[in-house]
């Protein structure tokens, strides 16, 4: 650990003493620099965490934060944007991960779990975090004076949000862990089917909260169903995707992390295409796309191929650096003055969340027969949150440009709490069900 | 759009090229040695970039900036790992004097005659004109193996001493060509002061060494507990990418910083071989890549530069020839050293490139010159190094058909 804590004082020091003695002579932002600090430091910051009983994740994030904008001022935010590129990469990466962890076989077995848990859990949250947001509406500054359908309305979008999760923190914790198990799966399959659900239940709120703010009276359904097209066809994608990924595992004897990165990068392409159609068609701009099309390749090489194994342990082989790069600069993309705004009512959010979590978790895990050491601990698998929950507040504030940004506020500071907390808590969890193996 | 394309598209033909072209093909000689090399990257980069589709344009090119920074210093640490001194001190001292006395003299003679052609046809400033010289003087100096590689695949000679040397030249001239360029750009760092100026020297040779010092250090204190593959994997490109980093902020050279940073490696690192595997593994697609971006960023103009590159060729071949046979004479060699041996390092290979890339960061508005240069003169070189390569050798025998299906049956 000494030495850990010695090498990244040499990055820190290093970077330091060239941007402070004057010898910081290039003109513009270097992502290259930028990246080698991240990877370094975060991997150092994470080791060191990791040995005080926290998960390597929340040292990258840390990490990150520590190094950026708001303490050690290593990069700015006009760098870490520099990197977006990297971090769609990433992305696309973490989703094929994903997709390629779910395995068939004990998806059929967990089934009805799965379900259970999926819908529970959403109508749990999503209830109790609507009606706590609402009945304390009185005391949100932004919302006192609002009519009782508006208030309601906007409660619902606090409601949907609380739904979401982050299956790139969920498998980045499972892959630190190199857990397995049952726990382990119905977790995963879950965030995974919610990310996909939360899509279609955001699309009905906003079509209702925007009929009740412009008092058209009636709501237009077209945004689900192009959302719900949007989905299947990123499916079809993935599968076709994953399919090419089969042929060159069999067929062409190339480098498979490299191949793998470059199909990223073309996903990431055909989606904003996409995107770009949906805004222009149905004004939404959302990149759901490419987690689902990557996650749909993986799931299709991992069960209608005989590489499954075989694909991830290859991508495991490259996939430290990516997960560094990548919650770091999660990590680095936290703005500490959001948080200083919203953190009270954030800090609300969260606690109505989790509790909404812990009964969700419990009679979806009940109703399904679940074993007590499941549906006592599956709640700690579900607090991450952070890209799709960030996505969908931007859209938020587009929309509604009056109150967008105060939901944003209280919201994204919920997330920036969820982020931090999430993968603590979900590493206690599977070790309290003794799914880890580390 | 294009950037991500232009990567999607540069990486896959990386890969699988990386994969295809150092395969044995029937093909002449000079073509195998053209795609042993991978020059013919050079011109897909053409066909991909501002003289072709435009797919990779000025735009892209500068945003894959972060990659081009990573792959230089990648290489020079490559280079520096391999420069270990008890391996070296080691190794027969003719072999090694022989090539450091072939490529002082080829980046000497070489530099002078740049200079006097650029002096004579540009009105460029003086200094600049230095700077060019230098380099190309420096990149004169590399030789591949490739030329070597070819024909002893194809061919058996009785002189193996003489096959030894060259293939020992061309195994280590990369590192005197690395020291020249050191000292060019210590010489002369700054884009600004043109001028001699020792303070200026003296700050550019301090930070390199501290960048590659830090770097390594870094690397060695993280390799100095247990830690896994992935994570060996992680502190290799972290210490690639921070060196790079640093040596771009600093206006120095990501080559010449990750090369010192290599050298400290191979030399105070215990785990420096795996270093090596790792940096090696990925070689060849950087490589390929830096090549693509190259072709994809170079404009022909038909003008003097056509003259100059003829001036190059023709001098770095006079070089290599010239400056072997001293040094075989001099230092008396015990065995059959033919007069014209130095042709056979005629080969350029890819450090030559390399060192242009790393001079287009520091001198991008110069950098069309030298492109075309080393492109056309490389282009030659690979054509016509086997067929010099085999001249050296008295009664090569070729090997049979039967040979080469077993060399290929054991490939595959």
């Amino acid at each position: 650990m000494i030495l850990r804590t010695i090498a990244l004082s040499l990055v820190i020091a290093a970077t330091l003493l060239v941007k402070n003695l004057g010898l910081d002579f290039y003109r513009e932002t270097c992502p290259t620099l930028v990246l080698g600090i991240m990877l370094l430091g975060s991997y150092c910051l994470g080791f060191i965490l990791e040995k005080k009983g926290l998960p390597r994740i929340v040292g990258y994030i840390f990490a990150g934060l520590l190094m950026g904008p708001f303490f050690l001022k290593l990069y700015t935010f006009a760098e870490i944007r520099n990197l977006n590129f990297i971090n769609q990469l990433a992305l696309a990466f973490i989703a094929l991960c994903a997709g390629g962890e779910l395995r068939l076989a004990s998806i059929r077995k967990l089934l009805k779990s799965i379900i259970y848990y999926m819908l529970g859990v959403t109508i749990v949250v999503f209830i109790g975090t609507t009606l706590a947001v609402f009945f304390l509406s009185t005391f949100i500054p932004f919302m006192t004076d609002l009519a009782i359908p508006l208030r309601l309305a906007i409660s619902c979008i606090f409601g949907t949000i609380a739904v979401a999760r982050s299956p790139s923190s969920t498998i980045a914790i499972i892959s630190e862990t190199k857990a397995k198990g049952r726990y382990t799966d119905i977790v995963l399959s879950a965030t995974i089917a919610t990310d996909v659900f939360i899509i279609i239940l955001f699309a009905i709120v906003i079509s209702i909260t925007q009929a009740i703010i412009l008092g058209s009276g009636g709501i237009k359904l077209s945004l689900v169903s192009s959302l719900s097209f949007e989905i299947a066809a990123a499916f079809l994608i993935g599968f076709l995707l994953g399919k090419f990924i089969v042929f060159l595992l069999d067929k062409a004897h190339v480098e498979f992390p490299v191949i793998i990165i470059a199909m990223g990068f073309i996903v990431i392409e055909f989606s904003h295409f996409f995107g770009d159609y949906l805004q222009e068609a149905h004004e939404i701009r959302l990149e759901l796309e490419p987690l689902l099309i990557c996650i749909a390749a993986g799931f299709t090489v991992q069960n209608y191929s005989e590489h499954g194994q075989g694909f991830l342990e290859r991508m495991d082989r490259v996939s430290m650096p990516i997960y560094i790069a990548f919650f770091s600069m999660t990590g680095a993309s936290i703005d500490l003055t959001v948080l200083r705004t919203g953190w009270l009512l954030g800090l609300i959010v969260v606690t109505v969340r989790l509790i909404s979590l812990y009964f969700g978790s419990y009679i979806s895990g009940r109703l399904a027969k679940n074993e007590p050491i499941l549906y006592k601990n599956t709640w700690m698998g579900f607090i991450t949150q952070a890209g799709v929950s960030l996505g969908l507040l931007i859209e938020v504030a587009r929309r509604f440009s009056d109150l967008g940004p105060y939901i944003q506020t209280i919201l994204t500071a919920s997330i920036i709490i969820n982020q931090v907390i999430g993968p603590v808590v979900f590493k206690v969890g599977l070790k309290k069900v003794g799914e880890t193996n580390v | 759009m294009k950037l991500l394309l232009s990567i999607a598209i540069i990486v896959a033909i990386a890969v699988i090229g990386s994969r295809l072209t150092f395969l044995n093909r029937k093909l002449p000689l000079g073509f195998r040695n053209i795609i042993f090399t991978g020059i013919e990257y050079i011109f897909i980069g053409v066909l991909l970039g501002r003289m072709g589709l435009n797919l990779i344009d000025a735009k892209s090119l500068h945003n894959v900036e972060p990659f081009l920074i990573f792959a230089l210093s990648w290489i020079g640490f490559l280079f520096g790992l391999q420069f270990k001194f008890s391996t070296i001190k080691n190794l027969p001292g003719f072999f090694f004097s022989v090539s450091a006395i072939q490529a002082a003299f080829t980046f000497a003679i070489t530099t002078a005659a740049i200079y006097i052609s650029f002096k004579s046809f540009t009105p460029l400033p003086g200094e600049l004109i230095t700077i060019m010289a230098l380099t190309l003087g420096s990149a004169a100096c590399c030789t591949a193996q490739s030329s070597l590689a070819v024909v002893n695949d194809n061919y058996r000679f009785k002189n193996r001493k003489l096959s030894s040397l060259l293939q020992y030249i061309s195994g280590i001239d990369g590192i005197f060509a690395l020291g020249f360029l050191s000292l060019t750009i210590c010489i002369l760092p700054s884009t600004t002061i043109m001028a001699l100026n020792l303070m200026n020297s003296l700050q550019w040779f301090l930070l390199s060494i501290g960048i590659g010092i830090i770097s390594a250090l870094i690397l060695i204190i993280l390799s100095k507990s247990k830690f896994s593959q992935q994570e060996f994997f992680v502190f290799i490109i972290g210490t690639v990418l921070l060196v790079g980093g640093l040596a771009i902020k600093t206006h120095n050279s990501p080559l010449v910083t990750g090369f010192i940073c290599g050298i400290i490696v191979a030399n105070f690192c215990r785990h420096r071989l795996r270093a090596l595997e790792t940096v090696v593994h990925s070689e060849k697609s950087i490589y390929i890549i830096l090549l693509i971006m190259i072709g994809a960023g170079w404009t022909l103009k038909f003008n003097y530069i056509l003259v100059i590159t003829v001036v190059y060729f023709m001098v770095r071949m006079l070089g290599k020839m010239l400056g072997t046979f001293m040094a075989t004479r001099a230092l008396k060699a015990d065995f059959n050293i033919p007069p014209t041996a130095g042709l056979g390092l005629i080969s350029e290979g890819g450090l030559a490139v390399v060192i242009i890339m790393n001079f287009s960061f520091l001198y991008p508005s110069l950098s069309d010159y030298l492109v075309t240069i080393i492109t056309l003169s490389m282009f030659t070189n690979e054509i016509i190094g086997p067929k010099l390569m085999l001249w050296q050798f008295e009664n090569p025998e070729p090997i049979g058909q039967d040979r080469d299906q077993i060399t290929n049956k054991t490939r595959v």
